[in-house]
């Protein structure tokens, strides 16, 4: 009864389920003898501002996806991947769209609901399905963030698709250093600072109005969140070997360089399971800054980009830079289905989202948005082919299916109207 | 017409506000009647047909409101009536335009009916629980442990002072700055700080809006996880104790002797070290022992370059002694003086001064010694004069007080006047003083636990800007008495009871009510609101004690305390983290004219691209901010100014002298001088190449970039988010070339489309006026296609110009809107969060408190700060 207890304290139930402590992921079935179902890793990949469409949607009646040129990358992991046509989030009218597109992306939020903030925000997927597989893994979940932006001028909403809440963003990583720390050291738990600290805060809380209630409330999620990374990570790498990484150093890195180090970051991740949850932001929405393309040898606004695209010019350029963020996903892809894994490949055990929250970066339509999701969750989405659906299927029916699959129990997601049909094998 | 002389209408509306406040005050029914004879009938007129029953643009449907009573529960909705009425928005241009008689009568009745509206709301909104942005912070902590040093490096603070030139207290910024720029310079980060000790990522601005943003300030795992390791690094870095100038009183086992730390440091800059041309150390001493070794009164090292003041014998010379280093050597001179006079228990006053030409010694005011030496200082150290001892070696026995420093060399008069007591002398002059705060108390025959117990107590009440209740004063005791019981180490312990206080949300959330119960404890509230306001970190000892007596609130005492604040020099935090916001200047360090166009904008060779003009650019509006700042100017100078800052390479730029090959210049450390201008077409903040590089592309001017820049910022009216579908402008060199127009020409189809028309009314001649001004900040009179510019328009819909100057006198004889807008920004600022609407009142309140002094910006700081908006108690 104790171990129950103690076991309880550490890694928290959720929904009031107690579920399989982490370490025995892999045991087997006391009754089949056969080997469980390995966990599933669930990472969402934001592309901001949409793709050239004609280089991305085959047109009616082609399934061959993969001759497109923004998608060929992704050929090598094509028989893995879904492309999916149709999906759509409502566009709250009147305030800022590309704000609203990045910000309100993961949670799909109802835009009729009572707004806690300028744009209709909720709890995203990847903290939902959190709460759910969390005990499994010593880090509770991943925010990558591929801005390297020195300038810093543009909004939150820009910059951020995870939020625990409205207001209440998941501050991302950005250093691919903190990555590496955040994964591989075990850090210092210092019990005795962080028990006054609690003491103190339950204290403070007495005088607190309610707002402010709520506003300490993040503070000491965060305190408890961070003592339990701790104490799970030391645990975990009493048993586990680190990965043979060297830390990333302070050399200048080139945006594909950079980029590509976030993503085996995130592949090692997922491999030792430290973690099941990531998004991982190719790059912020909007920013108006230039941006230097080592790669692709021009220094360019993305954004602008996407206004000018029906010059072909800059159709040309903005293609590039499409399929630079596509190769760059396929490369994660190929890392992940390399990696054998019981029966399949890490790929196999996963779910990866890349999509946009605009479907169009010109007109800033929330239809049509481009949309795919790589990896078969254990073989139960059917990947290799087109999923159309019907013209403005709520974005939101995706992530009901994905937090289903992800075991969460949820039966509506913001304005969903049903499990995406089709999607499952 | 009927009335149409000035006089006329002027009569007519006298009339009409003393009737309708007569009929208000006797016949409610009467003037509910008012409603449907005053203002429906223009409403009908002019208003219905787009915001009525057939169409409601901009979600505006005024017919929904049938009386005053109804309108007055939507007082948005007023505001916004005002403001379209006001500046001339509403009728758009090509609709019928009600009489400016209608038009006044309108806005008179609306403001009555916004005044009655809030006579029933809630009067303002409480200030929430929010954490420290990463600015703050490392203010707040630098101020808690009063450091030597930074916490750490941050680009958050773009300009890096080299040489004192932000003297608040001195109401004058001197001809030259010194300065850098961290966030677009070179090697800005290397800086006296705490070692090892990382800082959190920088936070993001609001949009529309500043980076003290309470909704925008939460708290995640992430970011608590560097704030634990802050609390941690920042106590155990290896160069804390000695940066720690309240070590002694916190620390320190008091068993122990205590740490010799000196007694405190002057912060010197660049005006004492190289090639200035003159020092002046003064101070009080008490030796309590006169030894044959060297006592330092003040010191810096720099290898031999060293500057000194101490007394000591030399060569069989017992004396006060100064040092220097002039030109290519260093020049030591002694004056004899009797051990037993400076020994005799009693204060003396000593100085050395050094003009360029002789080094003159001072005792009591007296002359006592001179040595000929010409030249120039030289000293590469950046290191603060350290008072008392150097690297805690050839300490000084006994008492120091009143320490100065000058960057010239003070004449035989001055030095007299010093010695007699006099306390603003040279004051021009002066890089830094040190004062003795109080006097060391001794904590003898008392148990260590009783002395860490005070120490605490007074620990928290500055960490948590309101003494500890008992319960939390318990805690972080029991915490201390816990840890000295295992470990016997006082300075361990104490350093583990104040990791705790910084991670605590007591000390890294502000704005908490200070509980009910606590004595005084509104006036703890508006302490540290005023000094997250004004110096963006925690109250000072002063407000506190203020504060602990209830006399905060007193309005004598909150103005003389505020007055205060304005004149210390922790208001450089205000001007570092309002004025780049405000102004949005970080758009400046990612603009990029095209590198091969544009080559002359990147000053370095072609690998260096990050060499750009901008760097420079940058530092030019935000000194001109400064300016007007410390020299309390109107706020109309940051539109149009006699004067401005400029270095010799941005001179150079706005003339077209500007060398067009790769130039080798001192990127640490510019010198910006004072420029006094004739041209009206330059100065302030606007016409400044900072905010005409930024807001262009690579390759032409924005003039809707810029539009939109002066309507956020000049006029705090941020123009509604585009339309999803915007056309493309096709309006690159090219097209425009071939099709042989103007951009101008070309924008104006684009927004003869009505569902355009309506923001671009707005803001495109506020772009336009500036369109003299190419990408890259120069004057042009002509388009590279030899099309003249025109740079004419009309500012709302009342001032027409010509020219950018016809612009700035337009701009200038709004000046209360203008001054409201920028009331707006910095309440808004000072408060954290977005206005809402009741607090217009409070902004006209502030804005007509300083209108008659011509809304000096010191003035409207001050009126912001004293405000009831500030001060009066929330309501939760």
């Amino acid at each position: 009864m104790n171990q129950i207890d103690r076991r309880k304290f550490l890694f928290g139930t959720a929904g009031g389920v107690m579920a399989l402590p982490w370490l025995e992921m892999y045991a087997e079935d006391a009754l089949t003898k056969k080997l469980k179902d390995p966990s599933l890793r669930f990472a969402s990949f934001y592309s901001p501002m949409g793709f050239v469409r004609d280089h991305f949607f085959p047109e009616k009646g082609n399934q061959n996806f993969l001759e497109m040129p923004t998608l060929r990358p992704l050929k090598k992991v094509g028989k893995k991947v879904t492309l999916i046509t149709g999906l759509s989030r409502v566009n709250v009218r009147g305030v800022d769209v590309h704000n609203q597109c990045s910000s309100c992306y993961l949670s799909s939020a109802n835009p009729n609901g009572e707004l806690k903030s300028p744009y209709p925000m909720d709890r995203t997927l990847d903290h939902l399905i959190a709460d759910k597989v969390s005990h499994r893994t010593p880090i509770r979940s991943l925010e990558l963030n591929c801005n390297t932006f020195k300038d810093l001028k543009e909004s939150i909403y820009l910059d951020n698709i995870s939020w625990y809440g409205p207001e209440h963003v998941a501050t991302t990583i950005k250093d691919p250093r903190q990555v590496y720390k955040r994964l591989f050291k075990t850090g210092k738990s210092d019990k005795d600072i962080t028990d006054l600290i609690l003491q103190d805060a339950s204290n403070f809380e007495k005088n607190l109005s309610s707002h402010d209630k709520d506003k300490l409330d993040e503070y000491f999620t965060s305190v408890r969140e961070i003592e339990k990374q701790i104490e799970k990570l030391s645990k975990y790498y009493a048993t586990h070997e680190r990965p043979d990484m060297k830390e990333p150093d302070e050399e200048p890195m080139t945006r594909g360089e950079y980029i590509r180090m976030m993503g085996k970051l995130l592949v090692l991740a997922f491999q030792g399971d430290l973690t099941h949850v990531a998004t991982f932001m190719l790059a912020p929405e909007r920013w108006g800054t230039p941006q230097r393309f080592h790669e692709l040898n021009f220094t360019k606004s993305h954004h602008g980009l996407t206004h000018s695209q029906d010059r072909q010019d800059v159709k040309k350029a903005l293609s590039q830079v499409d399929r630079f963020y596509v190769e760059l996903f396929a490369e994660v892809l190929e890392q992940l289905d390399s990696i054998k894994e019981g029966e399949g490949t890490l790929l196999d055990h996963s779910m990866i989202t890349l999509g946009s929250g605009l479907g169009d970066g010109k007109d800033h339509t929330m239809d049509e948005l481009p949309i795919i999701v790589a990896g078969s969750a254990n073989g139960r989405i059917k990947t290799g082919h087109i999923l159309n659906c019907p013209e403005k299927t709520p974005l939101a029916n995706l992530w009901l299916s994905q937090a289903q699959l992800m075991g969460t129990g949820m039966e509506r997601f913001a304005d969903s109207t049903g499990p995406l049909k089709g999607l499952l094998s | 017409m009927k009335y149409n002389s000035p006089a006329a209408i002027s009569f007519m509306l006298f009339a009409f506000i003393a009737c309708s406040s007569s009929v208000m005050a006797q016949e409610p029914s009467a003037y509910a009647n008012d409603f449907d004879k005053s203002i429906v009938p223009i409403l009908k007129e002019y208003c219905y047909d787009c915001h009525g029953i057939k169409k409601s643009k901009g979600k505006v449907k005024l017919t929904d409101y049938q009386s005053w009573a109804d309108l007055e529960k939507n007082p948005e909705l007023i505001e916004k009536m005002i403001e379209a009425l006001n500046k001339n928005e509403m009728p758009p241009e090509e609709e019928n335009q009600p009489s400016a008689y209608q038009r006044k009568v309108m806005l008179i009745e609306l403001e009555n009916a916004f005044k009655n509206a809030m006579a029933h709301s809630t009067p303002a909104a409480p200030l929430s629980l929010r954490r420290m942005n990463r600015f703050e912070y490392g203010n707040a902590v630098r101020d808690l442990f009063d450091l030597k040093s930074w916490v750490y490096s941050i680009n958050d603070r773009i300009i890096r002072d080299h040489n004192n030139y932000f003297r608040p207290e001195t109401g004058k910024m001197p001809k030259v700055a010194r300065v850098g720029n961290r966030i677009m310079g070179l090697q800005q980060m290397l800086e006296n700080r705490l070692l090892g000790v990382m800082a959190f990522p920088k936070d993001p601005p609001a949009e529309n809006g500043f980076n003290n943003r309470g909704d925008h300030l939460s708290m995640t795992p992430t970011l608590m996880e560097a704030f634990l390791e802050l609390s941690r690094s920042v106590v155990n870095a290896e160069n804390f104790d000695k940066n720690c100038q309240i070590w002694n009183d916190l620390f320190q086992d008091p068993s122990q002797k205590p740490l010799i730390q000196g007694f405190g440091f002057i912060n010197a800059d660049k005006s004492v070290a190289t090639h200035s041309t003159g020092l002046t150390i003064s101070a009080w001493i008490r030796p309590t022992k006169v030894t044959k070794n060297w006592q330092t009164i003040v010191r810096r090292e720099d290898s031999w370059r060293r500057q000194l003041l101490a007394i000591g014998d030399t060569d069989g010379t017992w004396g006060i002694w100064m040092g220097a280093g002039i030109e290519g050597q260093y020049v030591e001179f002694g004056a004899p003086v009797k051990p037993s006079y400076l020994g005799d228990g009693k204060w003396h006053h000593v100085a050395g001064t050094f003009d360029g030409k002789e080094m003159n010694l001072y005792l009591d005011g007296k002359q006592v010694g001179s040595k000929a030496v010409v030249g120039k200082l030289y000293t590469q150290s950046m290191e603060p004069m350290e008072i008392g001892s150097y690297h805690q070696k050839e300490v000084f026995h006994g008492d120091l007080n009143d320490v100065r420093l000058f960057r010239s060399g003070l004449s035989k008069p001055q030095i007299e006047e010093i010695a007699k007591g006099k306390q603003d002398v040279a004051k021009e002059e002066m890089v830094g003083s040190w004062k003795r705060k109080n006097d060391v108390k001794p904590e003898l025959n008392q148990p260590i636990e009783v002395i860490a117990h005070k120490r605490i107590r007074e620990f928290l009440l500055r960490a948590f800007r309101s003494p500890a209740d008992a319960k939390t004063l318990n805690l972080y005791t029991e915490y201390f008495d816990k840890q000295y019981k295992e470990s016997g180490d006082f300075t361990k312990s104490m350093k583990d009871v104040v990791s705790g206080v910084l991670a605590s949300p007591r000390f890294i959330m502000v704005h908490n009510k200070a509980s009910d119960d606590l004595p005084n404890h509104a006036s703890y509230n508006l302490a540290t609101r005023l000094s997250f306001f004004l110096w963006s970190s925690i109250p000072d000892d002063e407000l506190l004690a203020l504060a602990g007596e209830g006399k905060l609130q007193d309005p004598q005492v909150l103005e003389a305390q505020v007055d205060r604040m304005l004149n210390d020099r922790r208001i450089k935090n205000f001007c570092d983290s309002f004025a780049p916001q405000w102004l949005r200047i970080n758009n400046l360090v990612s603009a990029s004219p095209d590198f091969k166009t544009h080559r002359n904008y990147y000053f370095g060779g072609d690998d260096k691209i990050s060499y750009k003009r901008g760097m420079h650019m940058m530092l030019e509006p935000l000194l001109n901010f400064e300016t007007v700042f410390i020299e309390n100017r109107p706020i109309m100078e940051l539109v149009d100014s006699d004067f401005t800052y400029r270095s010799h390479l941005l001179e150079e730029w706005y003339q077209g002298r500007a060398a067009t090959y790769a130039i080798n210049v001192n990127l640490r450390d510019i010198e910006f001088t004072r420029t006094p201008l004739k041209d009206r077409r330059f100065g302030g903040v606007i016409t400044t190449g900072a905010v005409m590089v930024m807001t262009s592309g690579p390759f032409r001017s924005l003039p809707i970039t810029r539009g939109s820049w002066v309507s956020s910022v000049i006029f705090n009216d941020p123009p509604e988010p585009p339309p999803d579908n915007i056309p493309d402008l096709n309006a690159d060199d090219a097209t425009l070339e071939k099709e042989g127009l103007t951009v101008r020409q070309k924008l104006n189809r684009h927004s003869e489309d009505s569902q355009c028309s309506g923001c671009h009314q707005k803001i495109d001649p506020l772009g336009f006026a500036l369109e003299n001004y190419d990408l890259l900040g120069r004057w042009r009179d002509t388009y590279r296609t030899g099309l003249k510019v025109d740079a004419s328009g009309v500012l709302f819909g009342k001032h027409p110009f010509k020219d950018v100057v016809g612009f700035k006198d337009a701009v200038l004889a709004e000046k209360d809107v203008f001054a409201k807008a920028f009331t707006k920004h910095l309440l808004s600022y000072g408060l954290g969060r977005e206005l809402i609407v009741s607090e217009r009142v409070a902004v006209d309140e502030i804005v007509k408190a300083s209108e008659s002094n011509n809304y000096k910006l010191r003035d409207l700081i001050k009126h912001t700060a004293v405000h009831l908006v500030f001060s009066q108690k929330m309501k939760q």
